[in-house]
């Protein structure tokens, strides 16, 4: 495995990896009834799996690793894994998508939708929160707090440095993002021609 | 403690805070403490869900005792993802 540069004492990153570890274990009885298990924590990593226990029967959807080197000066990185052997996901093999209902939906438009107004097929403009630059590479989590998100070309104009401290980044908003756009949408199976069974998501997060 | 005052949990972005809250209040009255207590005070309360044990997103302007809410229960409050794709 390739280290990270080391740019804060690891001291450090240890101490608030270890401080948000025990806020997690803390509510640890909560968030199994949501489907997280925190599998393993061994600074600088993470490795949590996430279950639906909506589908009959429960499911467990997808793993993601949570890697906390040179933090907080660095952001965590994230890498989303198949849940049983940690290998890390293609775009094109992902059990799941993180689809958010866009920002520039108008607000009736949204007020409509809240309340179960819009015609059946209604199709909302929806953003995918997991981004890769083609199907044979792995996604990243595209969202400010995201080592990758703030990495990445396209988001140079908005650094991490400008979201430090202020709630995004740390491991319970990671897990949380995950959760809400890629799991609680899970409603139920798809089963597609030829067996094919996909899981459904319809509860889109805004 | 007065009738319409309640002791409740509040875990902001995971850490855990003791808020008390009126009954008689909407729910958004607690938010601001609550970040308070744990030092989140780089983000605006419009900016933070709060949300039940299960998940489930809580209207800030409905009266705690509407939503059900009572002594010793656990509200969570998270950031709200910012924009990305």
């Amino acid at each position: 495995m390739v280290r990270a540069e080391v740019v804060v004492n690891p001291e450090i990153s240890r101490r608030k990896f270890e401080r948000e570890i025990a806020d997690y274990r803390r509510m640890e009885d909560i968030y199994i009834e949501r489907g997280w298990f925190l599998l393993k924590a061994a600074f600088p990593e993470v490795f949590v799996v996430f279950a639906t226990p909506v589908t009959a029967p429960p499911t467990v959807v997808i793993g993601a690793a949570i890697n906390f080197e040179n933090y907080d000066f660095w952001p965590p990185s994230v890498t989303l894994a198949n849940p049983f052997t940690r290998q890390p996901y293609l775009m094109k093999n992902l059990p799941v998508q993180m689809p958010r209902i866009g920002a520039g939906i108008p607000p009736d438009l949204l007020a409509q939708l809240q309340a179960g107004l819009l015609p059946p097929g209604f199709q909302l403009p929806l953003d995918n929160l997991l981004q890769s630059a083609s199907p044979e590479d792995k996604p990243f989590l595209c969202v400010p707090g995201v080592r990758e998100y703030h990495n990445s070309p396209a988001h140079s104009g908005d650094s991490w440095l400008l979201h430090r401290g202020k709630g995004e980044g740390t491991l319970h908003f990671i897990i949380e993002t995950i959760y809400k756009y890629a799991i609680k949408s899970i409603v139920g199976f798809h089963v597609q021609p030829a067996y094919k069974i996909q899981l459904l998501q319809r509860n889109i997060a805004q | 403690m007065p009738d319409n005052k309640i002791n409740i949990t509040a875990v902001v972005n995971g850490t855990p805070t003791g808020v008390s809250a009126n009954v008689n209040a909407p729910l958004k009255t607690i938010i601001a403490e609550a970040l308070h207590e744990t030092g989140n005070n780089g983000q605006p309360p419009d900016n933070w869900d709060v949300k039940d044990a299960a998940g489930n997103v809580l209207d800030p302007n409905t009266k705690i005792e509407d939503l059900g809410l009572t002594e010793g229960m656990t509200v969570f409050l998270t950031l709200k993802a910012g924009i990305g794709g």
